[in-house]
């Protein structure tokens, strides 16, 4: 964890010798997480009103806390964050469920446009380490190995007000953050996805 | 069993099942007497290792998921659980272990690796394991024999006609190939059925046609009436008379005639005087404990003063075959095929899309809530 986030301090410190200008802040983001979820075998599926037993509950918001760093270059900026992020989610098959914790960490690296002063255009890849991940149910036991990293997309829009910045942005997955799922002795064959839109508050030190 | 078989007719056995009751009841209890000793009867306990959480869709079913029932859930039990109720079972007359779990079949894993400790360990307390785990391959099979497993239950459940009203989810010929798997591991077969879910009594006659064309024949056939549990497809299913149980005891125990008829689930709506009756017609056994899986049963003390009345004594383990040894091999799977290759004929049937509807809006009325 601390290699993570000093050697994203190392790339932030080394890629500031060659910008024009440097700033890094705080910020925190409240987002509205929907984790897809797909039974790839069709175990659910049988033709008799089962076909949707799988089924993902979302919290209806998660937090996440961090740092970020903009530097501005040939016009653009490159924005990358470390992103604390914990989200709860209640897993369904029928009558089983179970609540899914996990925690981990975000790394989008944004590259924008600024225009007009104040306004912000932005996009990048975000990649997710897994910290933590804990499933709790309440008879059957309920499983999924969450991938220690995954790779989405986030793009947004997002204004700057002196040393405050806000930004709306949407992240989507480009990977299924688990392909297999076992619930009461039953394995599923899984594509999750997390898919949410973010409003994100940042005050540049 | 290599005695001479007879080849049933359906019309035979149909013929058979509605004869005079007490002609019919004679006729059971002679054969009965030629084939069994008809003062003991064996006390089997059933354990269920694994509840609730299926994927199949089996109308008569608490434990499938997608129907909305009261049902207490659990996960695997622990191995030392599972001795501790074989050592209570036994002390109380018990000579039969049958550990079920609600699964669609058997997967390579922990679980199963820990089914095969619980078959080893019910074993070594001198008692007959048998198991009901869903579907099962040769090799799987073979496994459980090695742990020491003397019987693995299938059932057909009822007629293949009526199997399709039934369940969507698998298909009657995956369970006769199952019953199959077990036979070449050497493992004796129990497989048997429900009455009451709507069946007529031709559904009843094909099933015991269908059985009785396995070779050899099971070495026990349960026969379960019918227990409408709320929120299942099923729920309004009347409940069937005495009078079908006996006649269905009766004949499967001559078409049968060295099976042994295992009177399962249903007792408690059962009167002494019809259970009394079943043990005439050639039920060679009953289950013991609170509860068949899920739903209730009597008391093993009334059970006992039933014995008492009627001069019956429970069957000792091992009366019928021999214990089966145990081969250290069955720590090992001895085949890459993981795929699973179980049908999923997945037709629509009315009263199980209906009971999984109601099931969702109960849920969504319960979260809300």
């Amino acid at each position: 964890m601390k290699k993570i986030i000093l050697s994203l301090w190392v790339v932030g410190s080394s890629m500031c010798l060659s910008a024009q200008s440097f700033d890094w802040g705080a910020k925190v983001n409240v987002g509205s997480p929907n984790v897809s979820v797909e039974d790839i075998t069709n175990l659910s599926n049988s033709g008799n009103g089962g076909g949707d037993l799988l089924e993902i509950n979302d919290a209806s918001l998660n937090w996440q806390l961090g740092l970020f760093a903009r530097l501005k270059l040939l016009g653009f900026y490159i924005q990358p964050e470390a992103m604390f992020s914990y989200t709860n989610s209640e897993l369904k098959y029928g009558n089983e469920s179970g609540d899914v914790k996990i925690t981990k960490l975000d790394i989008p690296v944004m590259i924008g446009k600024r225009f007009l002063r104040v306004f912000r255009v932005n996009a990048g890849p975000v990649f997710s380490i897994k910290l933590n991940q804990s499933i709790k149910s309440t008879a059957n036991e309920i499983s999924s190995n969450y991938k220690n990293t995954t790779v989405g997309l986030q793009y947004g829009i997002g204004i700057d007000v002196s040393k405050i910045s806000i930004d709306l942005r949407v992240e989507k997955g480009l990977q299924s953050i688990s392909n297999d799922l076992k619930i009461a002795g039953e394995t599923f064959a899984t594509d999750q996805r997390l898919n949410q839109v973010m409003l994100a508050l940042g005050y540049r030190f | 069993m290599t005695d001479k078989r007879k080849n049933w007719t359906k019309e035979e056995v149909f013929e058979l099942y509605n004869k005079p009751l007490l002609q019919l009841v004679f006729e059971a209890a002679k054969v009965h007497r030629e084939n069994h000793d008809p003062q003991e009867v064996q006390v089997s306990t059933l354990l269920s290792i694994k509840t609730g959480g299926c994927p199949e869709d089996c109308g008569y079913c608490p434990q499938a998921a997608r129907y909305h029932t009261d049902i207490e859930k659990n996960d695997l039990m622990s191995v030392q659980t599972v001795k501790a109720q074989a050592l209570r079972a036994k002390s109380s007359g018990s000579s039969r272990v049958c550990m079920g779990a609600a699964w669609r079949n058997v997967k390579e894993g922990a679980d199963f690796d820990q089914v095969l400790e619980m078959v080893r360990t019910v074993r070594d307390l001198d008692m007959e394991v048998c198991c009901t785990l869903g579907m099962l391959t040769q090799d799987q099979a073979r496994r459980l024999s090695d742990a020491g497993l003397y019987a693995y239950n299938h059932n057909l459940d009822t007629s293949e006609e009526h199997y399709k009203k039934v369940i969507s989810t698998r298909g009657y010929e995956d369970r006769i190939e199952t019953i199959g798997n077990a036979r070449k591991a050497g493992l004796t077969v129990c497989s048997g059925g429900i009455i009451g879910m709507g069946e007529t009594p031709e559904d009843r006659a094909a099933m015991l046609v269908t059985l009785s064309c396995l070779n050899p024949y099971p070495e026990s056939v349960p026969i379960n009436a019918l227990v409408a549990v709320e929120g299942t497809p099923m729920e309004d299913q009347e409940q069937i008379p005495i009078w079908d149980m006996v006649r269905m005891v009766a004949t499967t125990r001559i078409v049968l005639p060295k099976t042994t008829v295992r009177l399962s689930a249903g007792r408690t709506q059962m009167s002494d005087e019809g259970q009394a009756l079943c043990f005439m017609s050639g039920a060679g056994s009953i289950f013991a404990g609170d509860k068949l899986l899920t739903t209730p049963n009597p008391d093993i003390n009334k059970d006992m003063e039933l014995f008492n009345i009627l001069g019956l004594t429970p069957q000792k383990a091992y009366k019928k075959g021999d214990k089966p040894e145990v081969n250290e091999n069955y720590k090992n799977s001895c085949t890459n095929d993981k795929n699973e290759k179980w049908s999923r004929p997945a037709h629509t049937i009315e009263a199980n899309v209906k009971a999984t509807i109601s099931a969702k809006e109960k849920r969504k009325l319960n979260h809300k809530l």
